[in-house]
């Protein structure tokens, strides 16, 4: 795992030590690399912002720029940074899925919740670059990460890789791959298609929305499938 | 062949019926591994009752008993084998096979017996087995593909001690009636030929079958009724305490705002520096009643400001986050409910463990791809067991908890969404998920 780069936006001096602390606490225990950069001001890190960062802690409340007008104009540059608001105010409505934030700390907190949040942010940083299966097809081998993986489409010992990067032919066992991504969030949601729950944008008219394509859900699946997306949201 | 060995189907054929009957059975309770696993327990099974039959000659001799309990006590260890279900299930549903492999049995007999009286049929007691276990192969796959059909009237049926009495002396009555020609040969209800004896068996056996299926259709739908009556119930009890938090809350608001205008009033009479800062200090302690939570749902707030209450009493830390507006679209019943069961049962798990670490509830909404989904987290003391998907109830009796758990599943089924429960690195998240409404 290469160094974790984390920006950390927040006025309060007492927060930043305490977060700052957690931190190298979770480093050494984990045994990670981080590289940690403060902004005093949702103004500091937007004003000539460089995507550079994995992670980005933004406090809600700020003196001249406020942390959610902050994510708005960082999201405008950098569509995939995780970003986690830190808040004083529990029980106030935050409109965090206009910017796609992964989570929300309530301050003060615990090592603990924030060790979990954290491990969690990094889970999903990983997942992306994880785990990859090999696609051997005519063309030759193609090693693709299971997060670009869309949906598998089996017939006859011929199967079709949907990913981000093309469809892919290759030969195989759709049972054999149920069984290998399983882990990875993938369902088999008829006897011929494996989808990837993570990339599944809708449910409609029996159908799983990916990339606006409508995939069949077998009658018979339809429930475990819902169960098992709202285990992902 | 004798004509004594011909007044019933041969052991083996019984043998064999048992436990294909409890195959077929099998199929209509929660399955216990893959479909290929428990075909293979349910033949490989089969298979041993058939042999064991074969040795000890299963008919009316000293071994009679012994190899009908045998191959009963197969029947009940494919059943338990292949089904996820409680011991008193196992026992249920191993009756039934008893019985329907009995019906089977005397039914492809019969066919078989007509066919010999018409010659149409050579006397080989080889082809007469054979023929006779296939047909019976042929009632009791009927008898499963019916059976599969019922799985979803199982998931969650019981029976209890009182039904395996009754069941189990009606057993006992259709046997001892479908039998009754092998011993007394003499009553008002023995038969004289094998065509009549077996005829009688079969009859007592079809009606001791259909009596059977009534009692356990009745005792399903009844099981059922209750069930929903008990999630009602549950859902009335949060609504209604939704309402009381609701009126009592409005009170507070008001007297609220009356004392702020009187504080008010009095400061412009007061003079003194100490009356001054008297009031100032009321006004600070009486401002954390002005409304704790605004998430932008009315219905959200008036639980959560309830909840966060009786979680400070108890010492837990209860935060929420997200947009509270997301669960606009729900009718306020539902919402109650939902919240109710999921931080009723968060705060009664969190109020067991001890240290301020693990005493914490996390409440969130938020939106994501097309849905909107409500996730409560917590920290999990010790083991937490799953069945179907849903927390095992820790509260014991199992037959009248849990409800809560899948009366939320079905609040997000209804909504174009489900429930999922995760235990994951120590802590519990239960999520709902809704199809988000079209703007």
């Amino acid at each position: 795992m290469p160094v974790i780069r984390i920006a950390l936006v927040e006025d309060d001096i007492s927060h930043v030590q305490k977060i700052k602390e957690y931190l190298d606490r979770f480093r050494t225990e984990r045994g990670l690399a981080f590289s940690v950069r403060v902004f005093n001001d949702g103004e500091d890190i937007t004003e000539n912002y460089a995507p550079d960062y994995d992670i980005i802690f933004l406090d809600i409340q700020m003196r001249f720029m406020d942390g959610m007008s902050a994510a708005r104009l960082i999201r405008k540059n950098d569509p995939s940074v995780t970003l986690i608001f830190l808040t004083s105010m529990s029980g106030y409505a935050i409109q965090g899925y206009e910017v796609d934030a992964l989570d929300y700390i309530v301050k003060p907190v615990s090592y603990e919740l924030f060790a979990r949040k954290l491990e969690r942010a990094i889970d999903r940083l990983r997942s992306d670059s994880w785990y990859s299966v090999l696609i051997s097809s005519r063309e030759g081998t193609v090693k693709m990460p299971v997060s670009r993986i869309l949906y598998i489409e089996a017939s006859s010992h011929q199967m079709t890789y949907h990913t981000k990067n093309g469809s892919f032919a290759a030969r195989g066992r759709l049972d054999d791959l149920e069984k290998e991504l399983a882990p990875y969030g993938f369902f088999r949601i008829n006897r011929g298609t494996l989808v990837s729950l993570t990339h599944v944008s809708a449910v409609r008219d029996g159908c799983c929305v990916i990339e606006n394509e409508m995939l069949p859900i077998s009658q018979k699946k339809k429930s475990a499938f819902m169960e098992e997306l709202t285990k992902l949201l | 062949m004798t004509p004594e060995m011909m007044i019933a189907a041969p052991g083996t054929v019984y043998a064999a019926n048992f436990a294909l009957a409890a195959l077929a059975l099998g199929l209509s309770n929660p399955p216990r591994g893959t479909l290929l696993r428990r075909l293979l327990i349910g033949f490989g099974l089969t298979a041993l009752n058939i042999l064991f039959a074969h040795v000890t000659d299963f008919d009316i001799n000293a071994l009679y008993f012994p190899t009908l309990v045998f191959a009963l006590g197969i029947a009940g260890l494919i059943l338990h084998l292949i089904c996820d279900m409680p011991a008193e299930n196992t026992v249920y549903f191993t009756l039934h096979a008893f019985i329907a492999g009995e019906f089977s049995s005397a039914f492809s007999w019969q066919i078989c017996l007509f066919l010999l009286r018409r010659g149409l049929l050579a006397a080989s007691p080889f082809r007469l087995n054979l023929l006779c276990l296939l047909l019976s192969a042929l009632v009791l796959a009927g008898l499963g593909f019916y059976c599969s059909r019922l799985s979803e009237e199982h998931a969650h049926f019981r029976a209890d001690r009182k039904t395996l009495v009754s069941t189990g002396l009606t057993v006992l009555g259709i046997f001892l009636f479908s039998n009754i020609s092998d011993v007394f040969t003499n009553t008002p209800f023995s038969g004289n030929s094998a065509f009549e004896i077996n005829l009688i068996r079969m009859l007592a056996d079809a009606g001791g079958l259909i009596l059977l299926e009534a009692a356990r259709s009745h005792r399903a739908e009844v099981q059922r009724a209750a069930q929903l009556q008990i999630m009602d119930n549950l859902l009335q009890s949060q609504y209604s305490s939704f309402k009381t938090s609701e009126r009592s809350m409005a009170l507070i608001h008001q007297k609220y705002h009356d004392l702020k205008h009187q504080i008010a009033y009095l400061r412009e009479d007061a003079h003194s520096p100490d009356g001054l800062a008297g009031l100032d200090r009321l006004e600070r302690e009486i401002r954390s009643f002005e409304a704790i939570s605004s998430t932008g749902n009315h219905v959200l707030d008036t639980i959560l400001t309830d909840k966060t209450l009786q979680c400070q009493q108890l010492e837990i830390s209860l935060t929420f986050t997200g947009d509270g507006r997301l669960l606009d679209f729900l009718p306020p019943m539902d919402l109650a409910a939902l919240l109710g069961n999921l931080l009723d049962n968060a705060i009664e798990h969190v109020s067991g463990l001890s240290g301020p670490a693990q005493r914490w509830i996390e409440l969130s909404v938020r939106k994501n791809a097309g849905f909107i989904v409500l996730e409560v987290t917590n920290p999990a003391g010790g083991d937490i067991q799953f069945e179907n998907g849903l927390p095992k109830s820790t509260k014991g009796d199992d037959r009248y908890h849990g409800f809560g758990t899948m009366s939320v599943r079905e609040t997000g089924e209804r909504y174009g969404g489900s429930a999922g429960f995760t235990l994951k690195n120590g802590c519990f998240t239960a999520k709902v998920s809704f199809a988000a409404p079209s703007a």
